[in-house]
């Protein structure tokens, strides 16, 4: 049976283009957290600007997508010529290159792990 | 094979899960408190209450979700193209009178102060002086 993660999932991969604030593991993968497309979100939120029209709500991914992880367990963010252009990187699990389940506690950035005892490990 | 929930089911469960369906308990009973938060991270399986650092704009309260069935507080569950939610009757608002990105909330027990879920906006909210924030908490099991 072919892996699908689950929602939420730690997983990792080869970067095939530059990622500059992606944490890096030992074995030098990058590492993500899966997000099951399709999914309905719980909540619905907006905010109202002052004095403005509320703005228009942003779309949801329309896949699954695997959002990239900093070096303190945050979204990485995306840089153009110095400016944030988004606040996440969110890349397609089907383009990643040799994509797997993170298994391994040190694979995960520290800071994101710090609330856990200390023999926890990722489930596969 | 795995088991299968039918929507008979989801809607019980849900039911159960946010205001304990049509048990009555004398005790035992427990609110939930929704915070939103201010680091940008995206939940995770490993995630606790203290994966997440609460907003402290000026203005910022947490909010209560109260554990009833009622016309301000969670909505009986219906199901729709498989998929059943119940939505909180009440908008949770926040009028901050100082500047914060959020980025998502998450939901704790209001004693047990256990985490019981998150979700990450789908665009973080700068706020500002004047703005509001509203947000309609639901829940849905497909």
């Amino acid at each position: 049976m072919t892996w699908r993660p689950r929602h939420g999932q730690w997983v990792k991969f080869k970067a095939d283009r530059p990622l500059p604030l992606a944490h890096r593991t030992a074995d030098g993968y990058c590492v993500g957290i899966f997000q099951r497309g399709g999914r309905r979100p719980s909540a619905v939120a907006h905010a109202v600007a002052a004095g403005g029209p509320p703005p228009a709500p942003a779309a949801g991914p329309a896949g699954d997508t695997v959002v990239v992880v900093n070096e303190f367990g945050e979204n990485a963010i995306d840089m153009v010529r110095g400016q944030v252009a988004a606040d996440r990187i969110e890349l397609a699990p089907a383009g990643l290159t040799d994509l797997r389940p993170v298994t391994d506690r040190a694979d995960i950035p520290a800071p994101r792990l710090a609330h856990l005892p200390a023999d926890w490990q990722p489930v596969p | 094979m795995a088991l299968l929930i039918p929507d008979v089911g989801e809607v019980e469960l849900l039911a159960r899960l946010l205001y304990y369906g049509g048990a009555t308990l004398a005790s035992g009973r427990e609110d939930g408190t929704l915070k939103l938060y201010k680091t940008n991270v995206t939940p995770a399986e490993s995630d606790t209450a203290g994966s997440y650092t609460v907003a402290d704009f000026t203005g910022y309260s947490n909010k209560t979700l109260t554990s009833t069935q009622s016309g301000s507080t969670w909505a009986v569950p219906t199901t729709a193209v498989g998929v059943t939610s119940s939505t909180y009757g009440t908008t949770l608002s926040w009028s901050p009178t100082s500047s914060q990105t959020v980025y998502g909330y998450y939901v704790v027990g209001a004693t047990s102060t256990t985490l019981w879920w998150a979700e990450l906006f789908s665009s973080a909210k700068n706020l500002a002086d004047g703005d509001t924030l509203n947000l309609t908490a639901k829940m849905a099991l497909d």
